[in-house]
């Protein structure tokens, strides 16, 4: 037994030493070559995920199997890949390859060789809002009563809302305000010559409309809140008044000259007159300057100007002014100078969504590709897309596509890409009509030029455990999002 | 060579070289496990390559231990049917000149091998020209250590005892009981050894008085005072020393009938009889279906150390139960009475006192022993911890090994490496695999952020590690099948479902190896890192 067990270790130590830094080195991308010189070569690997599965080719060649697919032991340099499914286009990319590195497209989407919407609900629909959250619609027939329902996605359910009812003539909807990450919505109503605002509530029994005017106050107002909170904020004229809605309660806090608001966490952020940047609690109590330079203060913020201000985290703001000016604390601080009417973090707070009327475009908070030069550059931004009359773009797919509601088509760009861009066009939509991109359902709602509320499937619903690798934090970049 | 295993009072170099060793285990554990997690954060890449390469080093040592696994078990099921008496009877021939049956005679093949290997044991004992005494001369000397453990716990052993096959009129027991133990428990004890007076020759309750001074409260202390008092016994009866075999039993102890029959007979074929200690293998299942699942496998596993320890005679260490030649007991002056791992430390005594000269044979022979238990199964995870945190206390018998190797000029230098190597790898892997396996190895890939996670490395290390894994479910694969050939026998009629359900607790095993194998390790080692001391836990035992 003790020869044995002698051979066997000294055989086990020859294993291990012979085996163990082979299975290093093929961890490390390395692989035998024998029409190479050195007979080993440097390798890297394309790492693939599509959404519906979808068999593999690479150089001409077909793999049998499909994704998700890593393909490794790839010589550098570019792989012609192509991910093929019956009823769906083939999807055919360049790959490049380096040594020792992952090239990862880990959100393709296989698009349907035609897009077939579904109704959920017959129209005539005259106006749809997507909600703050993105994952509900208020859908609106104006004629010949203004009539409100709230469509939930995910159960497919419409709820009828109590019509706000007026004796001075017909209502109509002049604005829905939301807040980022939140469920509720203010509508802003005329019912005759007056204004009236309406609190949105999802209810355990469906949602609910309560009417806020009272607590709001008449005219133009900026109002803002944070997620579910049960505090709103209303702005009008220098004046911030901190609503309560379930206790019937406004309260106007003591703050002058207010230029500007935002919220995080329990603290509010406002712009004062001389453009000082400061935060205080909800109640006003506690203010503080946390930016302080006159100078630079009236090159950004200008004066009189009202600002919204959005935060990423703690320590990045955006200001967005009435005129579409887009500012940030962030360098190069001035990140668009007017016409910015809608912008949008993707999932992983790196980049910004931009749209003006005609142009979409993407700003990458912490551009890979851009070696620190003399002068910081900060912030970059791409125009990636040139539009008629752009009415919204989002995020899709985990911010691996954008959409873009486009007059009246709805197109979907993708970014999963190390080339161009691609442009897909999803569907046409009845003119001036919103729609609603949820990435919880994965389908694209609109409403159709028949009037009736249609879906498009964008993204298939996963049919069996996807085992893949963890969400990166960070991939293999893909250079600067080039234009269309 | 003596005085190597003293650890108090001791100045100048020998108390910096006891403190460096005491420190080292620890350091390096904890460094391992630090280290990776560190490496994980800072340097993903390098902390997946050493990853891999602890992965392929552990799945060798899963093939090399299953393998030895196998074998050992094969070597138990040769014996299982064996006559200890009439190999006895055949001993004694062969020394009178007398032949002895030959292998042919066998037909079954587990029989004709045991016969085979018994016949190479023979030749080996007339070869070495070291002639045995008769069996007939030998007395076996049993102390059972009783602290808190009842009549309940106590007697099946003692009945166990009393059925041997080996005549009992040269059987002594002592009950070394604790001075400081519970009246019920001193009285249960007394109340033993008259019930028992008739089974063997001579059964004593022997009080070890508490606060000895240079004693600890620790088992050794108590089985040591209970050696002497049965050396005074032994001498005025003129038994010589050499002709007796001292088994320390701990008290939840089942033997076999055959079990003195078995270790007389490994004595005798021993030609370095007196130069060494007898192992059996512990299987910790007296009460094996009384306790949670996670303390089945646990135990289990223990067992399975000792299976695969036993293929390797040459670095076996006496653990738990065990039996050695008396007259060795009495000239390296009986168990050390400070320590905690006294059934390890013992080895070590008797190893440097003869400057080498001394082994471990072990025994192809289980001895059943409980399995922690407790009321509830957070008590038991407490119980099992508090037991293995002790056993791994047995990191104390490294710097006195390294200290006396130092010391000794006549043990071979490629055999302090063997044994240095051997007991440090056993302590830093005891404290350390769990965690890696468990956790750590996990962490570079899902902390993965940066450069790390666009490199190849990123995702072929992990395919990597599942063929690594799989391979190694061979392994485990193996491990069940044996740990149910190992159970004991069930006649119940939920026989076929608790063996179905046992093979399936093995899945535990990702969470018992960090908590309750490598945790008290651990957390052994941080104590006698920082100089601290433990006291002796005796395992409550319950039935």
């Amino acid at each position: 037994m003790i020869f044995l067990r002698k051979t066997v270790f000294f055989l086990f130590v020859l294993i291990y030493l012979a085996l163990c830094p082979a299975a290093i080195f093929y961890a490390l991308g390395y692989t035998w070559d024998p029409h190479h010189p050195f007979r080993v070569v440097k390798t890297g690997l394309i790492y693939l995920v599509s959404a519906p599965p979808a068999a593999v080719r690479i150089d001409g060649r077909d793999l049998g199997r499909t994704t998700p697919s890593i393909l490794q032991n790839l010589a550098p340099g570019d792989h012609a890949i192509e991910l093929s499914l019956e009823g769906r286009k083939t999807w055919r990319e360049k790959v490049p390859v380096e040594a020792e590195k992952a090239t990862v497209l880990h959100k393709i989407l296989l698009f349907p060789l035609r897009w077939t919407p579904e109704r959920q609900i017959e129209g005539p629909w005259d106006a749809v809002y997507p909600l703050g959250n993105n994952e509900a619609l208020l859908l609106v027939r104006d004629k010949p009563e203004l009539e409100l329902f709230y469509f939930d996605p995910h159960k497919s359910r419409v709820f009828g809302l109590e019509p706000p009812l007026s004796a001075s003539g017909p209502s109509r909807i002049v604005s829905v305000r939301t807040a980022p990450r939140s469920s509720r919505a203010v509508l802003e109503i005329r019912q005759g010559n007056e204004i009236r605002w309406y609190g949105l509530r999802p209810g355990l029994e469906g949602p609910e409309l309560e009417d806020w005017t009272d607590l709001i106050g008449e005219g133009e107002a900026q109002i803002d809140w944070e997620e579910d909170a049960d505090t709103i904020f209303v702005w009008r004229e220098g004046s911030l008044t901190r609503v309560v809605p379930e206790h019937r309660h406004a309260e106007r806090l003591p703050l002058e000259g207010v230029r500007g608001f935002g919220l995080k966490g329990k603290l509010l952020y406002y712009l004062d007159k001389a453009g000082v940047l400061r935060s205080a609690g909800w109640d006003g109590s506690g203010s503080r300057p946390l930016f302080d330079d006159p100078v630079l203060g009236e090159f950004l913020f200008g004066e009189g100007k009202f600002f919204l201000i959005r935060f990423l985290d703690k320590n990045t703001a955006l200001f967005w002014d009435e005129r579409g000016e887009l500012l940030s604390n962030r360098l190069p601080y001035r990140f668009v100078k007017e016409g910015v009417e809608g912008f949008e973090w993707d999932a992983a707070g790196r980049r910004l969504l931009i749209r003006q009327k005609g142009l979409v475009g993407v700003l990458d908070l912490v551009p890979r590709d851009d070696p620190r030069g003399f002068f910081e550059r900060g912030a970059k931004l791409a125009w990636i897309y040139r539009g008629r009359r752009i009415r919204d773009a989002r995020w899709v797919y985990d911010g691996s596509h954008i959409l873009v509601h486009d007059d009246d088509r709805l197109r979907l760009i993708d970014l999963e890409t190390y080339g161009r861009p691609r442009l897909e066009e999803i569907a046409t939509t009845r003119r001036g009509a919103a729609s609603l991109w949820s990435e919880k359902t994965g389908k694209l709602y609109f409403i159709g030029p028949s009037g009736g509320l249609d879906a498009v499937e964008v993204v298939p619903p996963k049919k069996f455990l996807d085992l893949k690798f963890p969400d990166q934090k960070k991939t293999k970049p893909k250079g600067e999002v080039q234009t269309l | 060579m003596s005085g190597a295993l003293e650890r108090r009072g001791l100045e100048g170099a020998d108390a910096v070289l006891q403190r460096f060793f005491e420190i080292l285990p620890g350091a390096v554990s904890w460094t391992m496990l630090v280290g990776i997690t560190v490496l994980s954060f800072t340097k993903p890449a390098v902390a997946v390559v050493l990853i891999l390469a602890f992965d392929f080093y552990w799945l060798l040592r899963i093939f090399y231990l299953t393998l030895f696994l196998a074998l050992a078990y094969a070597r138990l099921s040769l014996d299982s049917e064996t006559d200890w008496i009439a190999r006895l009877e055949d001993v004694d021939a062969a020394v009178r000149g007398a032949a002895s049956r030959p292998a042919d005679e066998e037909t079954a093949f587990r029989k004709k091998q045991s016969r085979r290997i018994h016949g190479k044991r023979l030749k080996e004992l007339l070869a070495s020209g070291s002639k045995p005494p008769p069996s007939s001369r030998i007395h076996h000397l049993v102390i059972v250590p009783v602290s808190k453990e009842g009549r309940e716990v106590l007697e099946p052993g003692l009945a166990a005892l009393a059925a041997q096959s080996f005549p009992k009129e040269r059987i002594t027991v002592f009950l070394a009981v604790e001075e400081r133990a519970a009246p019920d428990v001193r009285a249960g004890a007394e109340a033993l050894t008259r019930d028992y007076r008739n089974a063997f020759r001579e059964i004593r309750a022997v009080l070890h008085p508490d606060g000895i001074e240079g004693e600890a409260r620790v088992k050794g202390a108590n089985v040591a005072f209970a050696a002497r008092e049965a050396a005074a016994r032994l001498a005025a009866q003129g038994i010589p020393f050499e002709d007796v075999i001292a088994s320390c039993l701990d008290a939840d102890t089942v033997v076999s009938a055959h079990y003195m029959a078995c270790l007389t007979y490994h004595f005798l074929v021993c030609p370095q009889r007196t130069r060494a200690s007898f192992q059996p293998i512990p299987v910790y299942h007296n009460n094996l279906w009384k306790v949670p699942p996670f303390a089945r496998v646990l135990e289990m596993g223990s067992s399975f150390f000792q299976l695969i320890e036993a293929t390797n005679p040459e670095k076996l260490v006496t653990f738990s139960s065990h039996s050695m030649s008396f007259k060795a007991l009495v000239e390296v002056d009986y168990w050390p009475v400070d320590m905690i791992s006294d059934d390890s430390a013992i080895f070590w005594k008797a190893y440097l006192h003869y400057d080498g000269d001394y082994r471990v044979v072990p025994m192809n022979m289980t001895v059943s022993m409980d399995v922690v238990a407790a009321d509830t199964w957070w008590q038991t995870a407490r119980n099992l911890y508090k037991q293995k945190r002790r056993w791994a206390w047995g990191a104390e018998n490294f710097p006195l090994m390294m200290r006396g190797f130092l010391r000794s000029r006549r043990i071979p230098l490629g055999t302090k490496i063997e044994h240095a190597v051997k007991l440090f790898e056993l302590h830093i892997a005891w404290a350390t695999w769990g965690f890696i396996l468990s956790f750590l190895s996990w962490l570079p890939v899902l902390l993965a952020r940066g450069e790390f996670s666009g490199t190849v490395l990123y995702y072929s290390a992990p395919r990597v590690t599942a063929v690594i894994w799989n391979l190694a479910a061979v392994g485990f694969a193996t491990t069940t099948v044996i740990s149910l050939a190992l159970l004991p026998k069930d006649e119940s009629p939920r026989a076929l479902l608790r063996k179905a359900l046992f093979a399936l607790e093995w899945l535990a095993t990702p969470l018992v190896l960090p908590f309750l194998t490598a945790l008290p390790a651990l957390d052994a080692q941080t104590r006698l890192m920082f100089g601290r001391t433990m006291e002796f836990w005796v395992t409550d035992k319950k039935r």
